[in-house]
């Protein structure tokens, strides 16, 4: 059973957190818990309300009902603690690079010359020479990305928050930003991120929140949704096609064995044979691997994208697409 | 990690809002060219021409040839040019001279009278026969002569019919040269005119002349000062326009960078690391520096120019302390109105529909110009005086002005004024707060009130 973090000591707790703009509802009563030092990722497909949330953690925006706490009070008062990414990119086109970091550091409470020295550091770390002196439009959009990152970690944050920080980037500068971020990780700080590609969050997330409609779906760690979403399916390779029809006999004998389909693998024709919820795969996978000859038999490895389709289609859901396009008219940004 | 000597408190947040908001609107080239050198360029321009026409123009020297069969004129006109050329000498202005000519409509003539500047030593040559006109037309076609001029004896007689005198002059007279010699021919004929009828010129000018004026006003203190009736309109109209010139500019200011930072998407990102209250409170700073640095600049070239013209007496201390008050005043309210237009919109195009309406109101002063200077106690001055967003530009206009004002009324402008400030800047802050966020279409009036009342 799958319980949310507790709250004391945690680095973010919403508490029936509740948002509408007009007749949309955003984010209905969400309540969670981001402990200290965790890197948590809310996930979800574009206008989950993801952004919404974020927001309303940064006191961007404030909830309709419900309480926010970062660091166990506000946020704007806490807001040197924290580093943020926003989801729109934003700089000052004719602004040099190093003045525009430096404000930036100046903002979050450095003095001038440790905003300055910072963001240098940073520069060279983050693989962006030469560009101190540039103005921010001359730059391409991955390098203006990397700035904006360096304007979030500057002032060196308890809790950097990121919305969507891989979405523009070419693989390379993603590699490089999720490296980053666990180094920051690594050193102790508490990570936020967004995303609507579920394999960056699997690979870098210790927990997760998804999100959909505005509801919380799942609030957990990864190896709590991993232990929770046990994989059922046992993946079965043969060594010959002819073999299929004794697989499908041999399968539809055996009892909690729910289905027996064939999908198109990487090396070809595989079999999931699918295990009922009250069965134990393992007995399965020892008759069909003494039973027939295979290439290769193994329990389904279970993924975000699974669990949020099974979780989205277990509460009588639709699945949205993943990269849906935004709202248009006159409203609060939101996610 | 941060140590403590790298930080800086919460003040310092909306100082740096305001530096960068002076910086990248004063401290840039549009602003030096558009707010410095361009009015400095004008000044620069005009002193250049002062200083060109001052210059000492060459001498003047030569021969002039005057037909007169009587010899009156061409005595008087040798007489008329050694006083010419004395007066140049000693540098003395004709002031009576120029003001009768002035008060004839000659206007060239009033000029060249209090002129010193250039050497005139100018000979007469006396010609009795009016059959030796066309020998000297040929000299003076020749540049020999420097002019000529014909005598009909008819101008000498009481009943002279207003009988023209002839003259030429050379190709290339100056309209300056030709002016003095028409005043002084013209002079000498009048002269001649009146001695050959027996009369006496000097005694007889001296009874034409109109008695001097001497007009003096009752001066604030109680005593009597000198009145200077047209720089005193003014100067209630540059104050007023000192004050409408230096708070627009900057809230036009404030108006653009706030939409910048919008459409740049860059407000998130500050909203991250300042609350809309400090980055509303450092923009509004930031630019009250940019409109100071424009009030001092031009109201302290005007100050400059009346010190000058030894006329700063004009401009009363308590007019200082009273254009420091409704500076702050028209500040603040213009800057807020400019704040909220500029978070609510998206583009300059959509705040030119938010910004009309409160235009309309903010240039009623500059139409009620006339009206309240010549009537500073009129009922339209009094009743505009208590308008919030008009109040300091009508004040400024009724003050700067020679009528005093009542005590009551400034005391009440200076509390509705500012207390419709502190209002407006409450609610300009709220919609601040909410605008800053929005995306897409600009909001109505009513969803602009409606975001005000968000809590």
């Amino acid at each position: 059973m799958i319980r949310p973090a507790a709250s004391d000591g945690a680095a973010i707790v919403l508490e029936k957190v509740d948002k509408r703009f007009g007749a949309t509802h955003a984010v209905k009563a969400m309540s969670l818990a981001v402990p200290r030092g965790s890197l948590c990722g809310f996930l979800g497909p574009n206008g989950a309300g993801k952004s919404t949330s974020i927001r309303m953690i940064m006191s961007i925006i404030y909830p309709d009902s419900g309480q926010v706490r970062v660091f166990g009070g506000s946020a704007l008062g806490n807001k040197d603690r924290i580093g943020y990414l926003p989801e729109e990119r934003g700089l000052y086109r004719t602004m040099r690079v190093l003045e525009f970091l430096t404000y930036m550091g100046k903002l979050k409470g450095l003095t001038p010359a440790a905003a300055a020295k910072r963001a240098n550091d940073w520069l060279a770390r983050i693989e962006l020479p030469n560009v101190a002196k540039k103005r921010c439009q001359e730059l391409s959009k991955g390098m203006q990305q990397k700035v904006q990152f360096i304007a979030a970690v500057l002032h060196d944050p308890e809790l950097l928050i990121l919305d969507e920080p891989f979405s523009g980037l070419d693989p390379v500068n993603a590699r490089l930003l999720m490296r980053l971020i666990e180094e920051l990780h690594g050193d102790g700080r508490t990570i936020i991120f967004s995303t609507h590609q579920m394999h960056t969050a699997e690979r870098l997330c210790d927990r997760v929140v998804l999100i959909n409609r505005g509801e919380k779906l799942l609030d957990a760690t990864l190896d709590e949704v991993r232990a929770e979403f046990d994989p059922r399916t046992v993946v079965v390779e043969l060594l010959s096609g002819a073999e299929a029809p004794r697989l499908e006999s041999l399968a539809a004998t055996m009892p909690h064995v729910a289905l027996t389909e064939r999908v198109d693998g990487k090396n070809g024709d595989e079999w999931h044979v699918h295990v009922a919820r009250d069965g134990d795969p393992q007995p399965v996978i020892a008759a069909i691997a003494g039973a027939l000859p295979v290439r290769s038999i193994a329990l389904k490895q279970v993924s975000l994208e699974d669990v949020f389709v099974e979780l989205v289609t277990a509460g009588g859901g639709t699945v949205p697409p993943l990269s849906d396009p935004t709202t248009s008219g006159q409203e609060v940004n939101r996610g | 990690m941060v140590d403590a000597s790298e930080r800086h408190g919460g003040f310092g947040k909306v100082v740096s809002v305001a530096w960068r908001e002076f910086k990248h609107t004063a401290l840039t080239k549009a602003f030096v060219f558009g707010a410095v050198i361009l009015p400095i360029l004008i000044w620069g321009v005009m002193a250049l021409s002062a200083l060109f026409v001052s210059r000492e123009p060459p001498p003047l020297t030569g021969t002039f040839a005057i037909i007169d069969p009587s010899g009156l004129v061409i005595a008087e006109a040798e007489k008329g040019f050694r006083r010419e050329a004395e007066r140049r000498r000693e540098g003395v202005a004709n002031v009576g001279a120029a003001v009768k000519a002035m008060s004839e409509g000659d206007a060239n003539a009033a000029m060249a009278l209090t002129d010193t500047r250039g050497v005139v030593e100018i000979t007469v040559r006396g010609v009795s026969d009016p059959a030796a006109a066309d020998s000297l037309r040929e000299e003076v076609r020749d540049n020999k002569l420097l002019g000529m001029a014909e005598i009909d004896p008819k101008i000498l007689s009481a009943d002279h019919g207003n009988t023209p005198l002839k003259m030429l002059v050379q190709t290339n007279s100056s309209p300056k040269h030709t002016d003095l010699y028409e005043r002084i021919v013209r002079d000498a004929a009048v002269r001649a005119r009146v001695a050959n009828t027996g009369g006496d010129y000097e005694s007889m000018q001296t009874m034409l002349q109109r008695p001097p004026l001497n007009t003096e006003r009752i001066a604030r203190g109680g005593g009597v000062a000198k009145d200077r009736g047209d720089l005193r309109m003014l100067v209630p109209i540059a104050f007023m326009m000192l004050l409408w010139i230096s708070t627009f500019t900057s809230g036009q200011y404030l108006l653009t960078t706030t939409i910048e930072e919008k459409s740049n998407k860059v407000m998130e990102v500050l909203l991250s690391a300042v609350s809309p209250m400090q980055l509303l409170a450092g923009k509004i700073l930031g630019q009250a520096a940019v409109s100071t640095v424009i009030l001092v600049l031009y109201g302290g070239a005007a100050f400059s120019l009346l010190a000058g013209l030894a006329l700063a007496d004009l401009i009363q201390p308590s007019l200082i302390v009273y254009l420091v008050l409704y500076y702050i005043m028209a500040y603040f309210l213009i800057a807020t109105i400019m704040a909220a237009i500029g978070s609510a919109v998206s583009d300059l195009r959509e705040a030119q529909a938010l910004v009309t309406p409160a235009m309309l109101v903010l240039i009623l002063p500059m139409v009620l110009i006339v009206p309240i200077t010549d009537s500073p106690n009129g009922t339209l001055a009094t009743v505009t005086s208590f308008i919030p967003p008009a109040i300091p530009f009508v004040m400024m206009l009724r003050l700067g002005g020679p009528e005093p004002i009542a005590f009551w009324q400034i005391a009440l402008s200076m509390v509705i004024g500012f207390g419709s400030m502190f209002g407006l800047l409450w609610v300009g802050a709220r919609i601040f707060r909410v605008g800053v966020l929005m995306q897409g279409k600009p909001p109505t009036p009513l969803e602009l009130a409606r975001w005000a009342m968000y809590r």
